[in-house]
């Protein structure tokens, strides 16, 4: 699957769920700025980043929005210090539809909420010599799932876990040595305010 | 060590980018070291190291045959991770007086490359690269160990050796350094 046919896929969908719900049921906007540390399973280590997303969510608990997040590293080697590395990055941009549970007024203030979809993931590398600079954009799924929790009326905030995860075939790869990497995927953890309009 | 302008790689991996990168900074290393053996094989003849010890003259013939090996296997690991070669651009080694001032640049070279390979191993992640490189380390160890011998020094003077970053390693060795498209 292309990356374009990743995100018409995703459009379809939004545009299917939105034709599905009387427009009187979007009940709120979501716009959450988040803080963000993901796992490269394959160093071992913790990378940080950012992002935002924005979600619709219906009376229903029906979701659909899209998210976009920078992790910074997150190709480089634990021993930074060996300054062989100029910069890497991957940047994820996806659309996803999911639950979440409804707005209480009267109990706790939590609103739990699942996800899935797809995207991109754009991978940078680069090193110091300048003999290698690669980019790639691959097309990628995710899922995840967190809570939000109302502090204000229009204010609160928002933590999430998610895996993304290429949908690139590993065998595409021109070359032997790295066929064995695999499709790349990575856990992300994010944590920020979320800001909530209408409902 | 000179920046080059950025060339596309045809590895579209990210994670190759360290492997890369490792690769032709060892190669780098190893052409400097390849270079010094040759200047010492053209420069002198085996009568000019007797006194050093019968065997001195082959042992050197064959670690001018193994950097020559280092090049040529660490060159094929770039090119089948599909990045750029990183290209010889040749030395600054002085003409040597006799075999001791050679013996004592070869020492300075050769800990420095030890170090350096200590250094970068714990970055790589592919495992045919890591076999490689170790294999490689482990002979510049003992060449390291043999010409410290030569030189009165302890074959190995220390329990353990010092990982250096790519930037110790270049201040050291930046006397022999040439950089790409500098006059010869």
């Amino acid at each position: 699957m292309s990356a374009y046919g990743s995100a018409r896929t995703l459009a379809a969908c939004v545009l299917a769920i939105a034709s599905l719900t009387p427009a009187a049921a979007w009940a709120q906007l979501h716009v959450d700025p988040v803080a963000s540390w993901t796992r490269n399973g394959d160093l071992g280590a913790w990378h940080p980043g950012g992002g935002a997303s924005i979600e619709w969510l219906s009376d229903r608990g029906i979701t659909a929005g899209g998210d976009v997040g920078y992790i910074a590293g997150f190709f480089d080697p634990p021993q930074g210090a060996l300054d062989l590395i100029e910069s890497t990055h991957v940047v994820t941009l996806s659309g996803q539809v999911g639950y979440a549970a409804p707005w209480r007024r009267e109990g706790p203030r939590l609103r739990p909420f699942v996800s899935a979809g797809v995207g991109v993931m754009r991978q940078h590398a680069r090193d110091r010599a300048g003999f290698i600079d690669v980019s790639r954009t691959d097309p990628a799924w995710n899922v995840g799932g967190g809570t939000r929790i109302q502090v204000r009326r229009y204010f609160g905030l928002k933590g999430e876990l998610r895996y993304f995860r290429s949908l690139r075939a590993p065998d595409e790869s021109p070359a032997e040595l790295t066929a064995g990497f695999g499709r790349l995927g990575f856990w992300r953890i994010s944590a920020g305010g979320t800001l909530r309009f209408g409902g | 060590m000179a920046a080059m302008a950025p060339v596309p790689a045809r590895a579209q991996d990210p994670r190759a980018v360290v492997e890369v990168a490792v690769l032709n900074y060892l190669l780098r290393l190893e052409y400097l070291q390849q270079a010094l053996y040759r200047r010492a094989l053209t420069r002198f003849s085996a009568g000019d190291f007797t006194p050093y010890g019968a065997s001195t003259w082959g042992t050197l013939l064959m670690f001018e045959e193994q950097e020559t090996t280092h090049v040529a296997t660490l060159r094929d690991f770039v090119e089948r991770l599909g990045a750029p070669v990183q290209p010889d651009c040749g030395d600054r080694f002085p003409r040597f007086r006799d075999p001791a001032a050679f013996l004592e640049t070869a020492l300075v070279v050769e800990n420095a490359v030890v170090s350096a390979y200590l250094g970068v191993t714990p970055m790589l992640r592919l495992p045919q690269v890591q076999t490689a490189v170790t294999s490689i380390a482990t002979v510049e160890a003992r060449h390291s160990a043999f010409v410290g011998f030569l030189n009165g020094v302890a074959p190995a003077p220390a329990a353990a050796d010092t990982p250096r970053a790519r930037a110790e390693v270049a201040q050291l060795l930046a006397p022999y350094f040439r950089s790409c498209g500098e006059a010869s």
